[in-house]
């Protein structure tokens, strides 16, 4: 199985290749607040059209914010929950 | 067009020369002499490694280079791949696309026979809105007779590479030129974007790998192959090569399509080939990029026109608009238009440009009828900069380029407005008074029998006044008084 190794708030995660960045980060106990993304697990229902933008966190190198629930992660991404532009631009969008 | 020696037609090499509704006539010019050379002498590689080194980048505005897009799509494994062009072309005031589907249609078919022969797909789709009639029926005109003479169709040129081409008809709105919406417009789905990766090359049009490019970038391709890449990037800067063409619009002398080699001056578009300005007035701005661009000033007159210098100048090349304006225009006001057209465009798919280009055009809004305090400039700098970075498209990402642009280069005339109460231009109302100077005004009383909501009140042969609570600064009396009494400040 492929896996992948990044850093989220400085705290290196492997995950397995395909995860989102939200996945990631529940899994090392990073809240990343979301609105839109909708998922049951029971049902097996995954819905994440991209939309609401509060879920959205910095990529070191990417030109604007991701999207977390709806972005794949990637070898060697370094990702900020937290930093003052992604609370900023969150509490904007709300 | 006066000045036709700094233009360069690649693009537009036919338009106007060729019968457009007979093939023959393009064949003449050599047309579809490059499919013939790529089909029968080249291999696929062969080719795109060709596009590759002409250093072609895409005309719809991203400015992707166009070989390694279609070495992408090849790269992807798959039975059905499809080419798609993007013919929405949705800015306003921008017919480039248009001119070259009515003017050389078999130009455009025969670029995407040669990318469908590259990336290994044998279908071509051509997304066009459906308010260009004309393009629609020569396109269908052209489809038929290349289908007649087999240039299109099973076995072109014998050489066993069959490509169809289909059309599908857009009900013109802007975001459906972003080609995540695109596909799925013709999907038969909501024309909204969704989120890249996976690109469409991967992943497109039936969820099949799908090369999407534009009319002009696939105008280019057959001269490209022609005459080689070598010719073709000699042309241009070292980044940019080719040519672009332009649609001259707004307070110019000459209005119409330009074709320029990249790297010719804002300068030289505008004064040896637009003529200048309108009645010999003063330059002020000029916008690039349609509703995603900005607004340059003078001081940017002398850069040579590429996609990294405009976007360094905090515009960008878009799909080719080029609006001047002059003196009287109000910048505040000109943001405040582009505004409205992306709030119109906007999908409403995700929140930040959505809600926030809303709240943009309201602080415009305030700030155009003498409202506006000097924070909303600073809260519509701080908005503009999330709206950019959190939205889902390349529309949201880009709308609010013109409101910080003119907050970038006519920061005065901002201020003026919230400061000072006046528009320097003269374009908004609400910033206007009309007075009457006592000493002028005979008391005719024409001024009080035409205002149209009794704000004017005086005895005859005596000085009048207006009540500037009631004044609706429609100019009436302005343009009435024949003692000039009347003044505007
Ligand atoms: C809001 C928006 C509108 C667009 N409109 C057009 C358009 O009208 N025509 C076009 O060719 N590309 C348009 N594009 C760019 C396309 O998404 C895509 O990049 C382009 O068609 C790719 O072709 P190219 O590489 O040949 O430029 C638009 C992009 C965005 C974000
Ligand atoms: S940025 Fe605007 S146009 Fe693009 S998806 Fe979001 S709402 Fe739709
Ligand atoms: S039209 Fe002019 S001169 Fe006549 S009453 Fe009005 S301001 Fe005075
Ligand atoms: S939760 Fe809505 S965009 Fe991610």
């Amino acid at each position: 199985m492929d896996t992948v190794n990044l850093t989220i708030d400085n705290k290196t995660v492997v995950v397995k290749k395909g995860t989102t960045i939200l996945e990631a980060a529940s899994g090392v106990g990073v809240h990343v607040p979301t609105l839109c993304h909708m998922k049951l697990d029971d049902l097996n229902i995954e819905n994440k059209p991209g939309g609401c933008r509060i879920c959205v966190v910095e990529v070191e190198g990417r030109r604007n914010l991701a999207p977390a629930c709806c972005t794949d992660v990637y070898e060697g991404m370094e990702v900020s929950t937290h930093s003052v532009r992604a609370i900023n631009a969150r509490r904007t969008v709300m | 067009m006066t000045d036709t020696k700094k233009q360069l037609r690649i693009a537009l090499r036919n338009c106007g020369l060729i019968d457009p509704e007979q093939i023959e006539d393009y064949i003449a010019q050599d047309g579809y002499f490059a499919l013939g050379k790529c089909l029968t002498e080249l291999t696929p590689e062969i080719v795109i490694e060709e596009i590759k080194s002409s250093g072609l980048r895409g005309r719809g505005g991203g400015g992707f280079p166009t070989g390694l897009k279609w070495e992408i799509t090849k790269n992807v494994k798959n039975e059905q791949k499809y080419v798609v062009c993007n013919a929405d072309e949705g800015d306003p005031g921008a017919f480039m696309d248009r001119s070259i589907l009515e003017g050389d249609p078999h130009s455009v078919l025969e670029a995407m026979a040669i990318c469908g022969y590259c990336i290994g797909a044998n279908t071509g789709i051509i997304y066009i809105r459906a308010e260009y009639p004309l393009a629609i029926a020569r396109l269908k005109t052209a489809i038929k007779q290349a289908e007649e003479y087999g240039l299109i169709g099973d076995n072109i040129f014998d050489s066993g590479f069959n490509f169809k081409i289909e059309m599908r008809y857009g009900a013109g709105a802007f975001v459906c030129g972003e080609e995540t919406a695109l596909i799925h417009s013709m999907e038969g789905l909501r024309g909204e974007p969704t989120v890249k990766p996976p690109f469409p090359s991967v992943s497109g049009y039936m969820k099949k790998p799908t090369n999407v490019n534009n009319v002009e970038t696939f105008a280019s391709v057959p001269v490209i192959i022609n005459k080689g890449a070598s010719w073709f990037n000699k042309i241009g800067t070292e980044k940019s090569k080719g040519t672009k063409v332009f649609a001259l619009a707004g307070k110019i002398n000459n209005v119409g399509l330009v074709e320029v080699p990249m790297g010719t001056t804002l300068r030289e578009v505008i004064y040896e080939i637009g003529g200048g300005i309108m009645n010999g007035k003063e330059f002020k701005s000029v916008q690039t990029g349609g509703p995603s661009g900005g607004c340059l000033t003078k001081d940017f007159l002398d850069t040579p026109i590429d996609y990294d210098n405009l976007i360094a100048a905090g515009s960008m090349m878009g799909s080719g608009g080029m609006i001047v304006m002059d003196e009287d225009d109000c910048m505040v006001s000109i943001a405040k238009f582009y505004l409205e057209f992306t709030l119109e465009e906007s999908c409403g798919k995700c929140n930040p440009c959505r809600i926030g280009n809303k709240r943009l055009h309201e602080i415009l809004t305030k700030i155009t009828e003498g409202n506006g305090t000097v924070d909303d400039i600073e809260r519509l700098k701080v908005l503009s900069n999330v709206i950019k970075d959190t939205s889902l498209c390349g529309l949201g990402q880009s709308s609010p380029n013109p409101v910080l642009s003119t907050i970038a280069n006519f920061g005065d005339e901002y201020l003026a407005h919230v400061k000072d109460g006046k528009c320097p231009a003269g374009q908004c109302k609400s910033l206007l008074r009309y007075d009457i100077v006592e000493d002028l005004c005979t008391g005719c009383t024409l001024c009080f029998r035409n205002c149209p909501v009794g704000a004017i009140t005086g005895e005859r042969r005596l000085p009048h006044f207006i009540d500037q609570s009631l004044c609706i600064k429609c100019g009436v009396c302005f343009e009435k008084c024949k003692f000039d009494a009347i003044t505007l400040t």
